[in-house]
């Protein structure tokens, strides 16, 4: 078997890490775990008597975390905020002290 | 994939406006953050894989699960796929970071938009928007001192231009041609004075018809006849990840865990 904790890549990171990163504590990471709200991965125990072991793909963590936004109508209500202001796009760069190009080749 | 860093203000005029051009850019920037993510997906499940043959005994938990992920991406991309002229192309990913999505909550909320202050939860979406269509971020590096990109024209430029030396992003793309894309037939080149690491700022101009619509399949008028709804429907599909017992449910709940 091979020595675990030394042939992870770095994309797999530990619930210290974990917490760290998303600034939570480990029991937090571990009560994701208990509902299987993150992926992980279940280390397999040498004795009977050790503790779960986690180790927590980072790609798939941060896939998990988007909420339950509804962006497209959120954008829709800045688009109406736009409208009823009548403000366009170029009118927005030039407020932003731009110049909007043509984008005709010539 | 190419990357692209968009100023604060190209992002909104294409968040506000579903007509302009700038829209049809976010669309194709979100079509390739799509194929960034199924890539990501791919390569997700080919890292579990490997783990767990490496561990005899391990097994995998918890969601998201590695086939649903790859599922899901290129579910996605089969539903921007039926809005988009053939041959759109996918190369393209934004770079955000908190310089940039700060400026476009400023922005928002500062009124210095023309439409006057926004209430925080709109502006709010637009960050998020901005964040969920970019392919990466800039995570660190904008918190020390930065070069001075601009000559003292202005700081806030710097950190623009600073995000994509960061992230590796071949191109600024902005209309502030009296600081940033100086010209608007040529890229500005910046160069990080340590690493000697280069971006381009460009205009739209030059975006497009020098880099974007240079194909015999997609050209000018293909980009033209992008709808910019579509940018909501691509939206929705990136957003659309969150399940019952996400971290952001569970984090609602405040029995189920303690906030540090």
């Amino acid at each position: 078997m091979p020595k675990i904790g030394t042939s992870f890549k770095p994309q797999f990171i530990k619930v210290v890490d974990a917490a760290a990163l998303l600034q939570v504590s480990t029991s937090t990471i571990h009560n994701w775990i208990k509902h299987d709200a993150i992926p992980y991965i279940e280390l397999p125990r040498v004795r009977d008597d050790q503790r779960a072991e986690y180790r927590i793909p980072l790609r798939g963590l941060v896939a998990s975390l988007h909420g339950n936004y509804d962006l497209g109508r959120e954008i829709e209500a800045l688009v109406e905020a736009a409208r009823a202001a009548g403000v366009d796009a170029e009118a927005l760069i030039r407020a932003g002290g731009g110049e909007p190009d043509s984008i005709d080749d010539e | 994939m190419q990357l692209v860093v968009a100023d604060a203000n190209v992002l909104l005029a294409g968040l506000i406006d579903p007509n302009s051009i700038y829209r049809k850019l976010l669309v194709v920037f979100a079509y390739g953050k799509l194929h960034a993510d199924l890539a990501s997906a791919e390569s997700y499940r080919e890292e579990i894989e490997q783990l767990i043959a490496e561990n005899p005994g391990a097994r995998f938990g918890g969601q998201p699960d590695p086939d649903e992920v790859v599922r899901l991406a290129r579910e996605r991309i089969a539903l921007l796929d039926e809005h988009l002229p053939a041959m759109t192309p996918s190369r393209w990913g934004l770079v955000t970071s908190s310089a940039i999505t700060k400026e476009v909550h400023d922005v928002c909320v500062g009124g210095r938009s023309g439409f006057g202050p926004l209430p925080g939860t709109i502006a709010q979406a637009a960050v998020a928007a901005a964040v969920a269509i970019s392919a990466t971020q800039a995570i660190q590096g904008l918190e020390g001192p930065i070069p001075a990109y601009t000559q003292g024209r202005d700081a806030d430029d710097d950190k623009v231009i600073h995000t994509a030396i960061l992230a590796g992003a071949e191109w600024v793309l902005s209309e502030d041609h009296s600081h940033v894309s100086l010209e608007r037939r040529r890229p500005t080149v910046y160069r990080e004075p340590v690493t000697a690491r280069e971006t381009g700022a460009i205009g739209a101009w030059y975006f497009i018809n020098r880099l974007l619509c240079t194909g015999l399949h997609f050209d000018n008028d293909a980009l033209r006849s992008i709808d910019g709804s579509v940018l909501t429907f691509a939206l929705q599909a990136i957003a659309a990840t969150a399940n019952r017992r996400s971290p952001a449910a569970l984090a609602a709940d405040p029995s189920a865990h303690r906030r540090r």
